[in-house]
Order: C-alpha cells, then structure tokens, then sequence
C-alpha cells in the first residue's frame, strides 16, 4: 500500500532548483532510506514531507492526505527527527519530551506515560532528569529521536540521526529504528552511512542534484551496474590509512602533504584507460574498472612506480557505495563512508 | 501553548547568563548608578513663584515663636511670597487659595499644622514638603487638605470632606525616597533587558537549533506557536516584575504607589509593558540571521541611558523613548496616584502585543522562516 506519494515535485530557492520534478512512493511499514550526497536535495525533500517547506510544483499525499491543503492532519501523525540536535538545553530530558509530545494533545496521564515509554525506548530511563546539555552527544542524538516519536507517529521521518554518535549509541539507534517499525510505523531515513541505509532499509532511493537516481531494493538498484567491477587492492601505504580516514581541510602541513601525494596518486590511477573511479577506502584502494578492462596490469604499474607496495588484490561484487556511484557520478561522502 | 510557554520559561530562568545580565545586573546597575548619580540630579525645572497664605492661632508661646522663625525663614527665599500677612485668619488663607490668589494656605493652630492645598499640585507639594519638615522639627501634627482632590487619588480613600470646600486628608507618612524612583526604573529596565533579549533569543535560538522547526511540524498553527512564545514573555514579565516589587519593598523599602489598587494597576502594567517588548523582539530573533543579544543590549542601555533611568533623561529633540513613556506613566501613578499614562501606555502595549503576535504568525506562515 502507497503511503507517500510524491509526484514531480519541485522546489526552487530563487534561480537554484533544490528539487527537480522528483517521484517516488514510500510503502506502509517499511523502512525507506533516501541517499544522496550533501546537497542533493534530501532535506529539502524531507521538509516538504514534513510540512516545513512549500512546493512550487507537483503533488504530495501522505495517508491519503494531499498538502498543502491537509497538512493539519499530516502533522497529527507525523513525527520529525532532525538532523540537529533540536532540543532545549536547559531543560531535563524528561521536560524536552513532555514539552515537544504535549505539542500533539497529549496531557496528564497518557502524556506522562508516552514520555517515560519514549525515554525508555531510547535507552535514557536512567537520564531523565539530567539536563541536555549535561548529556553525551550520543544521548542527546537518542533523546532527540524521543522527542520525535513520544506522540506515537505513524510516519516517521528520520534525517540523519547517527550524525556524530559513537558505535554504542549507533547500535541503539539502529535497534530503535527497527523496533519502531516492527511496532507499525514508517519510516524514512537519510544517512551518509551507507552501510547503515543498507542495514535497515527495504527500499532505497537515490537522489542527486534534485532528481531521483535510483530507486527500489539494494538488490534492485544493484542491477542498475552493469559495466563495472570493483577491484579490492589492500597496500602498503600509510597514505591510504590517512586518505580513508579523510584529511580534506586538515590544517597539519605533513597531513596535507600526504593527502596530496594521495590524491595524485588516485588522478593518475583514474586516469588510466578502462578505470571508472579510484578511491582509498577502509585502508585499501578501491578501483571501479570497465567490466571490458583486458588487464589490471596498468594499475599495478602505477602503484609500483610511486613506490607502493601491493599486499592483495580481490574483486568484489558490485555494491551500493558502486551502484550510487554509477548512478550519481559521485561518492556519497568525501570520507568514501 | 501553555507547554511552549512552559519550555521557554524554564530555558530562561535556568540560563544563568541570561539571568544575570537581563535580571540581577540591570537591578544591581540601578541602585549603584542611581545612589553615585543622585547628588547630580537637579530639578527639570524652576517652579517659580509660590504664593503662600498664613495665618498663626496659637497660644504656644514656643510653638508661636517657633512659626515665627520658620516664616521668616520661608519669606527669605526668593522664590516664596507671603499673601495676606500672617495676621489673617484660617478662613481668610483658605479663601485667598479658593480664590487662586494663593497656591497654598498654611494654618498654624496649637502644636497643629495644616495645609491647604490649591489646584496646582506641583507647588502645592512644594509647600507641604516645607510644611511637613516643620512639622518633624517641632513634633507637630501635620494635616493637609486640598480642594483638588482627583489630582491625588492615592489619598482620595481618606479624604474627609469640610465645610470651607476643602478635602482633608491624612497624609500617608510615604516619605518619598530616590529609592522609590529607582525601584520602578530598575522594573522598566528589567522589562527591556529581560523580555527583549529573552523574547529576541528565544526564537533566533530556536530558528538556530531547529527548536522552533520541531515546533511548526506539530500539528499547532503558526499563531499558536508565536502566541506561545508570547505567553513566555508574558510570564516571564510577571515574574520578574513580582520578584523586583517584592524584593525592593522588603530590602530596599521601596513603597511605590499608595494605594494597593495603584500597585496592582502598576503591576499589571509591568506585565504588559514586559509582554509587549517580547512580542515586539519575538520578532527581532525571527527576522535576524545574527545573534540578536549584543545590538539590542546596545540599543536598550542607550535607550534606557537617554530616558533617565540612571540619571536625568536627555532630550531627543521632542522624540519620547520607549522607556521614556514607560517611566513617565509609572511615576505618574506612583507619585501622583494617576493612572491615566498607565491606562493609555496599557492599551498601546495591547495594541503591540495584538500586532506583533499577528505579523508573528504571518512570518511563520512564510515557510521559509523556520528552516
């Protein structure tokens, strides 16, 4: 069953267009991850879901709800998870969730109970009397989903929510995430972190400059790649290390020396015939190459003449991070999360 | 609403920065400016002349000799005409006064003083103040009448009407003290610092850290949700207005108005005059893309600098200040027991709370706003 529909919608800020005659459909119950890198147009998207942001064209429907015009009782079973931090700071936990789940017509008795059960939820039982800005930023990411979901939504609309928290808290939000929707409600989802896109979603959409990239499951859009395979080469080079971890703006003069030794590196490999994309990425360099390449022979030669030392090489399946990048012509992150 | 309210009251009270520099330093600032700066504070201007009527029945060789002195004295000043001599009779001053000969009659009877007073209150003070020192120096009893009673309706409940046309009335025993002043400047400033910077952060923090986006995605429409922040400054005027009243009655033996129905009307006025500034730098923090705390910290102090809060106001060029007006309308129900600028300057803040809190919620509307 449809539950949102979104068909040709179109959002400009004067001359740039932020959403470009953008379609897709969301499933009741499901999980839908929206990927695209920064400015892409997803939050954009998703404040127009949400209700924040108007449209210069197309239709909106969300529980048989068209917006503009119903937006009212859009809100009433909407609920928005931020990607801020979106919280009052002197305030306790317990008074961020009450104050924000009030603002739905909760009151007394079943507010005060939504608000124990979100804190719960959450894993913040324990910290509901401590102040948010009291509180790690892990906690604060988990009440920040609380306050979007004490009021018990049906839609939920998650834009970034594991934005700078450490594994720990990661795990519990991903575990809340899935709990929220075995309990019924759906869900849509934007990350950066692809993996976690490919952990919780049922279906994927990819977005970029405003237009929808690809859509469906991950084993659909995979089928969109077939021109390429991606070669696996783990080597010596403490450069890769630095370059997998990002080192774009770093101030550190030997850092940036590096980085930019790596990215020559990465041109030059790119540059290669028959090579689609070079990358470092988790300590190894990652090449998408035509699937006609005849030899990898050029790439070793150039990872040799720099010095570099070659400790295994694998070919891998096509991935989501390839898909998107053969959808999109970009990486999702700089960090090649 | 009452929830937002609720939330932004708790953000303001618990931010102990904002609560220094909106509530205790102002507070602090009037009292210190305002005791060094006193003895700078000269009268706006020359009453001019005083017409004085006399008239001496006693038999008290040494209260007689003692209103003597205090005449010569009186008579000495420049500023001061005797009427009629002191030889007249009480009736005879009194009706120099109800014929307008005389700002003021001053009867002196056995160990009794009394004042009549004319139409024009400000000489008419004058006169009972000289009056009333006379009346410590000799332990006398200190009557004032006045024929002008709805100039002084903070005495009007004790007033007692005689058969010369005068109304008589017990003097309070109010002994007026620059504390008085500094205690209803010091709310007026409050008023500015707090509500502004409170009403102005509020919703340029919450446009900042997504608070107020949160908000404009439940189901509240834009009217409700900039009435609630309102609401906050509304509270939060009363608040800090009871607290600054109690705290300078207790500690500082400010006395404000005379009448109590003068210091409810007073505080009522606080809280609209607090609620209207929110209303009006709710709209500031909604419209400002910098933090707005710094250049309206600038704009008040010379605000309030200019309307004589710490010290004498400076004239702009026939522009009345905000606080200006403010304090005019307070001291006028307070020392003058008139509420008419309070009632007037009332409405005006309900006009701007009405407004604000409609162009309020037309910019919410506008979107793009809250994102």
């Amino acid at each position: 069953m449809e539950y949102v529909k979104v068909y040709r919608v179109t959002k400009r800020y004067g001359e740039f267009t932020a959403v470009d005659n953008l379609s897709f459909t969301v499933n009741k119950g499901e999980i839908f991850g929206f990927l695209g890198p920064n400015g892409a147009g997803k939050t954009t998207t998703l404040n127009v879901l949400s209700t924040l942001s108007d449209f210069d064209g197309g239709e909106v429907e969300i529980a048989g709800y068209a917006l503009p015009k119903q937006e009212f009782s859009v809100k009433r079973i909407l609920g928005l998870v931020p990607q801020e931090i979106a919280l009052y700071m002197d305030l306790t936990a317990q008074e961020n969730v009450t104050m924000f789940a009030s603002l739905y017509g909760l009151s007394g008795a079943a507010l005060r109970a939504a608000v124990d059960e979100a804190l719960a939820f959450v894993g913040l039982a324990d910290e509901a009397k401590k102040r948010v800005k009291k509180m790690s930023g892990g906690q604060q990411r988990r009440l920040n989903i609380a306050c979007g979901i004490a009021h018990g939504p049906e839609l939920i609309i998650m834009d970034e929510p594991t934005v700078g928290v450490d594994a720990r808290s990661r795990e519990l939000i991903m575990g809340s995430i899935r709990t929220l929707n075995e309990r019924g409600a759906t869900i849509i989802y934007t990350s950066h972190y692809m993996p976690e896109v490919q952990e919780l979603a049922d279906r994927i959409a990819i977005i970029d400059h405003g237009r929808l990239a690809g859509i469906g499951t991950e084993e659909e859009l995979l089928e969109h790649v077939t021109d390429r395979k991606t070669l696996r080469i783990g080597v010596d080079d403490k450069n890769a290390v630095f370059l997998s971890k990002g080192v774009e703006g770093k101030s550190d003069v030997i850092l940036r020396e590096v980085a930019e030794s790596s990215k020559n590196l990465l041109e030059q490999i790119s540059r290669l015939p028959g090579v689609k994309h070079a990358a470092f990425s988790d300590g190894q360099l990652r090449v998408d190459v035509d699937l006609t390449l005849p030899s990898i022979s050029p790439i070793l030669g150039v990872l040799m003449e720099r010095g570099v030392a070659v400790k295994s090489l694998a070919e891998e399946a096509p991935t989501l991070e390839t898909t998107f990048l053969a959808l999109t012509g970009n990486e999702l992150t700089k960090e090649g999360a | 609403m009452f929830q937002q309210a609720k939330g932004y009251l708790l953000e303001y009270f618990r931010d102990k920065s904002a609560l220094f520099f909106s509530l205790l330093f102002p507070a602090l600032l009037c009292f210190i400016l305002g005791s060094m700066l006193q003895s700078l504070d000269n009268p706006d201007e020359p009453l001019g002349e005083i017409r004085v009527a006399a008239a001496v029945e006693t038999e008290d060789e040494a209260f007689g000799a003692g209103v003597a002195a205090f005449m010569d004295g009186l008579t000495d000043s420049a500023d001061v005409v005797l009427v009629g001599g002191v030889g007249q009779g009480a009736d005879a001053a009194r009706g120099l006064v109800d014929a307008g000969d005389a700002d003021a009659a001053l009867v002196f009877s056995d160990g009794e003083i009394a004042v009549y007073e004319g139409a024009d209150y400000l000489l008419s003070n004058a006169v009972r103040l000289i009056a009333q020192g006379f009346a410590r120096q000799y332990d006398a009893i200190f009557v004032a009448v006045t024929e002008n009673p709805e100039s002084y309706p903070q005495i009007a409940a004790v007033q007692e009407q005689d058969a010369g046309g005068f109304t008589e009335r017990q003097v309070s025993g109010v002994n007026r003290s620059m504390m008085d002043f500094y205690a209803v400047a010091m709310i007026v400033m409050i008023a500015f610092m707090g509500n502004g910077i409170g009403g102005a952060s509020a919703l340029y923090f919450g446009r900042q850290n997504g608070t107020l986006r949160r908000v404009c995605a439940s189901p509240k429409s834009r009217a409700q949700v900039f009435f609630g922040y309102l609401l906050g400054g509304l509270v939060q005027s009363a608040v800090q207005a009871a607290v600054v009243m109690v705290c300078a009655y207790f500690l500082f033996g400010a006395s404000y108005a005379d009448r109590w129905q003068d210091n409810v009307l007073l505080f009522c006025f606080f809280l609209v005059l607090g609620a209207a500034i929110s209303g009006v730098c709710n709209l500031v923090g909604l419209f400002v893309r910098f933090n707005p705390y710094t250049p309206l910290m600038a704009v008040f102090w010379a605000m309030l600098y200019m309307s004589g809060t710490f010290n004498k106001d400076i004239a702009l060029g026939g522009v009345t200040l905000p606080p200006t007006a403010a304090l005019e309308a307070a001291f006028d129900l307070t020392v003058f027991g008139r509420d008419g600028k309070v009632l007037f300057a009332m409405a005006i803040c309900a006009v701007i709370i009405l407004a604000s809190g409609w162009i309020g919620s037309l910019m919410l509307r506008r979107k793009a706003v809250v994102l």
